[in-house]
């Protein structure tokens, strides 16, 4: 009897983490904020706020990406 | 905006510092651009991403050109020219990094750029004073 060959395809490894994007304030505290680019591996959003603060600026990591330029003063900041 | 000392720079100046160790900081530092989106203090040297194309190359800093008065690092002008084709990847800010031809290249100091990111299309420039204040 002819058998049946069957492949079967699998993905491995974890499920991707949907993309976050992430933008810096242009001045301290004028509310305005700039779009930097997509959030990789190698990036570390939440260090990058804190040495940020230190400038007085803030940053927001946002699950959508919102566009070249935003300005949302009561965002929620990193 | 001010640049700040990653945590990797303050183990270097330690090690040559306190330990007398220069195996990582070998004459000379590195001036670059990199293209990382978000540099916490964590940044390391292995970790950057730099522009490619365009004749995107790093820039000598040599260690005799630098002028220090009362605790203030000086350095003259220091101009990247994107040439043919421009540079791919977009530029967030700058880096010093320990050239290190023996031991390991090491971050010293990174600088986000807060009006950035920009775009080196060809014949785009993107001039560096560099400057460090020890405070």
């Amino acid at each position: 009897m002819k058998g049946l060959k069957a492949t079967f395809l699998r993905l491995i490894g974890a499920a991707p983490e949907p993309a976050q994007f992430i933008y810096l304030e242009e001045l301290p505290h004028v509310g305005r904020f700039k779009y930097r680019g997509k959030v990789e591996k190698r990036d570390d959003p939440a260090g990058f706020a804190r040495m940020m603060a230190k400038h007085g600026l803030r940053v927001i990591v946002a699950d959508t990406f919102r566009g070249l330029e935003i300005t949302d003063a009561n965002a929620k900041v990193g | 905006m001010a640049g700040f000392i990653p945590d990797e720079g303050e183990q270097l100046r330690a090690n040559v510092l306190a330990k007398r160790t220069h195996v990582d900081r070998d004459a000379d530092f590195d001036l670059g651009l990199f293209t990382n989106v978000a540099p916490g203090e964590t940044i390391t040297h292995a970790a950057l991403t730099e522009p490619t194309g365009g004749g995107y190359a790093r820039i000598t800093l040599t260690d005799a050109s630098w002028s220090v008065v009362a605790g203030v690092h000086s350095y003259a002008l220091q101009t990247f020219t994107a040439g043919a084709g421009g540079y791919t990847g977009s530029v967030q800010g700058y880096f010093i990094a320990t050239k290190s031809a023996g031991g390991t290249k090491r971050l010293v100091y990174i600088e986000v750029d807060a009006s950035g990111p920009y775009t080196m299309n060809e014949n785009a420039t993107y001039k560096i004073t560099p400057n460090n204040t020890e405070t």
